[in-house]
């Protein structure tokens, strides 16, 4: 665990596969594959999401990324492990995420949660 | 000497010594036939306690809430027979005080038969209120698995990782 200041307070910071362990694990899993009929597995969908601006802006939206207690800087170390470690591409395989991304995004609600999803899934079917 | 003291004075005195004296072999004996007392301030009592996985005080259980299944015929990190566990979890960090690091603690629920009823904890250390759902640990977590059915049976304290 590593003491960070950032404008001047002190914050305790873990490395991306332990905050992934805190704020994801629970639901989808030490490896992303979730709980059949509960929680969709996220393994084959980031890192095509993270392919094109409306799937990007799905992944920072969706409630549980946009509304956890990590900084913008913590939410984009995350997303960045999180694409190449459990979706199965290299990191240089896809663009990774800026801490001022996640912020332009994280601040614009998801309202219609449910749809948007059915339909970037049609999107990457075709 | 004689003026201010009398012989009901220095009886009453020793009465209370023979009380006193009679009393104060008791305390330990007392005490000791107690279940290990969750507010005993001897440090002894609690470093032990903090290492006993039957114990709410075991370093692992800072944010448990519910029935330790190392009570219920399971261990702090397998559930009793007759149980599933929950694949779904409320995920923590303890301190270990045996080697000063934090470790990263899944609370698995064990589902599929009522409530086990022993060794009931509730410490909730990093708890939230349910309006804060993803760190709060009021949930059933037996909902929502396909295995373990909805009965709540008791909790387990697995270790994944040093929380780093």
């Amino acid at each position: 665990m590593g003491l960070i200041f950032v404008a001047g307070t002190p914050v305790l910071a873990y490395e991306p596969r332990i905050n992934y362990m805190l704020q994801c694990l629970g639901c989808h899993g030490p490896d992303g594959r979730g709980e059949p009929g509960h929680v969709p597995s996220i393994r084959s969908t980031l890192a095509p999401l993270a392919r094109f601006a409306a799937g990007r802006r799905y992944l920072v939206q969706v409630p549980g990324v946009a509304l956890s207690a990590l900084s913008d800087r913590d939410l984009a170390a995350l997303l960045n492990w999180m694409i190449p470690t459990l979706g199965k591409v290299k990191p240089e395989g896809f663009r990774g995420f800026t801490a001022a991304e996640i912020a332009r995004y994280r601040r614009q609600p998801l309202v219609e949660i449910s749809k948007t999803r059915a339909q970037l899934m049609r999107q990457l079917r075709q | 000497m004689a003026r201010r003291t009398s012989r009901r004075g220095l009886l009453g005195s020793l009465g209370a010594l023979l009380v006193g004296v009679g009393v104060l072999p008791l305390l330990p004996v007392a005490r000791g036939a107690e279940k290990p007392a969750k507010t005993d301030e001897s440090g002894a009592e609690q470093q032990k306690a903090k290492q006993d996985p039957t114990s709410c005080e075991y370093w692992r259980h800072c944010a448990i809430d519910g029935y330790l299944c190392a009570c219920c015929g399971g261990s702090a990190a397998a559930c009793p027979p007759g149980t599933a566990q929950s694949p779904i979890t409320w995920v923590g960090t303890c301190h270990n005080p045996a080697d000063g690091l934090d470790y990263v603690i899944s609370y698995n629920d064990c589902c599929g038969k009522s409530s086990c009823g022993r060794c009931l904890c509730n410490r909730n250390e990093g708890d939230m209120p349910l309006y804060v759902p993803f760190r709060s640990n009021d949930y059933d977590w037996c909902t929502g698995s396909s295995v373990a059915n909805i009965p709540y049976h008791c909790s387990t304290a697995r270790v994944l990782a040093r929380a780093t």
